[in-house]
């Protein structure tokens, strides 16, 4: 690899954790909704990455990453029920005191967790990209290694699912 | 048809629906209880992620050879991939930074005052942002409507493609594939074209320029100018000015310092520059110095006051 940036520079490496770990982790908490699971294989597909520095081009860091945490989760969990904790972002107008209105957002939060992880898994993966962390389809495609049209195919999809839940007004 | 059909729903998502057909979906049943159910997806929030926790047990864990001090993160990130590296071959830039959030679908870059920032769009095409300058565009639909609203100055290298729009307060600059500058400050936009073909239209007048030539528009006049360069010299570290009023370029100096300037406007023309990468007091020697009738003094920390003698 003459000439090509070797990840094995430890600085190097350093910026492909801070750019890549979070991608990783959300990528397999979008599969099992397991956090905990996500963390533990998203730092296990760096230290592979580590263990083969010296062999990985920098172009290929990334499907590296993406491939190893994939077999990782495939080794892990085979049919677990996927449940989605996600944290309700703060907001102003939820300062309502009345505790029946608590319930209700409880409630409806609960749903949505339920729609989400009744997803297939892929379009679960591209729906929650797309919205959880604000990529676009291109961004998506390239990430996952996939066409932008197998992105809107999967995200088409998952809104068809979704549509088909009637809301708990 | 049938084709379109299958993804129809994530085309309305994305914006890349035609007007009209995305307009019915949006107000269909299914739009409606859509739009509502993703409000709700939108307000969640991913659980936390504590890098620094997650790197001290990784550097435990793979043997990695560095002390933790010795590898810091690269820059503080706000978000890993918007975050900009604007160190671009042989381009001296110096403080570097720029925020940059997305919001529905529209992406914002901005810098400060000291800062300056390379972004690279959807289609490779590259910006390079000046101090205290903002763009906004949008992301979806992206290849088909390439359109930024510009304040402040940038210079952009523009990949062939669709017609790509500028847009300013003072006017329009078009172009296919091309590199160009764009400055408006002041009321005044100053465009200026070093590869291929740009259209300005401003102040009522159009003007297609080649490389090496500009305009300047200022109220409703256009005029144009020339200039052998090949890039613009800010992208350098030196601001170059050409019959340029000094309140101008002291005003460039506190967008390149971060200083404040207290002046009485002085509208002497100046011709000259000064580099970033030196001190306060040097650009200040270099500008002022040029004009006889004009002295500055530092007034505070990094407030001066230009004066006439």
């Amino acid at each position: 690899m003459e000439g090509a940036p070797n990840i094995s520079d430890p600085l190097l490496f350093r910026s492909l954790f801070t750019q890549y770990l979070g991608a990783i982790r959300n990528f397999i908490y979008y599969k099992c909704g397991d956090l905990q699971l996500a963390e533990d294989i998203a730092q296990e597909s760096f230290i592979r990455l580590w263990q083969h520095a010296d062999k990985v081009p920098e172009v290929k860091a990334k499907s590296f990453l993406y491939r190893v945490a994939n077999n990782l989760y495939l080794d892990q969990v085979k049919h677990q029920k996927v449940v989605l904790k996600f944290q309700q972002r703060p907001s102003k107008q939820q300062d309502s005191e009345d505790p029946a209105f608590h319930l209700e957002v409880q409630e409806y939060q609960a749903f949505i967790e339920r729609v989400i992880s009744e997803l297939p898994e892929k379009s679960r993966v591209v729906f929650l990209m797309n919205r959880m962390e604000g990529l676009t389809y291109q961004e998506i495609s390239d990430r996952l290694e996939i066409s932008v049209k197998a992105v809107e195919k999967r995200m088409h999809k998952a809104l068809i699912i979704i549509k088909k839940h009637k809301l708990p007004i | 048809m049938q084709q379109e059909d299958d993804m129809k729903w994530a085309k309305w998502l994305s914006g890349n629906l035609p007007k009209e057909e995305s307009d019915d979906l949006s107000q269909s049943e299914d739009g409606k209880q859509l739009q509502s159910f993703l409000q709700s997806v939108d307000k969640l929030e991913m659980p936390k992620l504590d890098e620094d926790l997650a790197w001290e047990s990784f550097v435990s864990k793979s043997g990695f050879p560095m002390k933790e001090e010795d590898v810091r993160p690269p820059t503080k990130v706000v978000s890993a991939r918007r975050w900009l590296w604007a160190v671009a071959a042989g381009v001296l830039l110096l403080a570097v930074g720029a925020w940059v959030f997305s919001l529905l679908g529209s992406t914002t870059v901005s810098t400060l005052y000291v800062e300056k920032a390379e972004h690279t769009l959807p289609d490779q095409s590259v910006i390079t942002l000046n101090s205290d300058s903002r763009i906004t565009y949008q992301t979806r639909g992206w290849e088909e409507n390439r359109l930024i609203e510009l304040s402040g100055e940038a210079y952009f290298e523009v990949e062939e493609g669709s017609t790509f729009r500028v847009k300013t307060e003072m006017g329009e600059v078009t172009v296919l594939g091309t590199s160009f500058n764009v400055r408006n400050r002041n009321q005044k936009l100053e465009v200026f074209c070093y590869t291929g073909k740009v259209r300005v239209s401003g102040a009522g007048n159009q003007s297609t320029l080649t490389p090496g030539e500009g305009v300047v528009v200022i109220q409703d006049e256009m005029k144009t100018m020339e200039d052998t360069a090949t890039k613009p010299s800010w992208t350098r570290g030196t601001s170059t000015f050409k019959n340029t009023p000094v309140y101008e370029v002291l005003e460039e100096i506190e967008r390149q310092f971060d200083v404040k300037i207290v002046h009485e406007n002085p509208d002497t023309l100046y011709n000259g520059g000064f580099p970033h990468e030196k001190s306060i007091e040097e650009a200040l020697n270099i500008v002022i110095q040029s004009i006889p009738t004009l002295t500055y003094k530092e007034t505070g920390p990094n407030t001066y006051r230009v004066y006439k003698k």
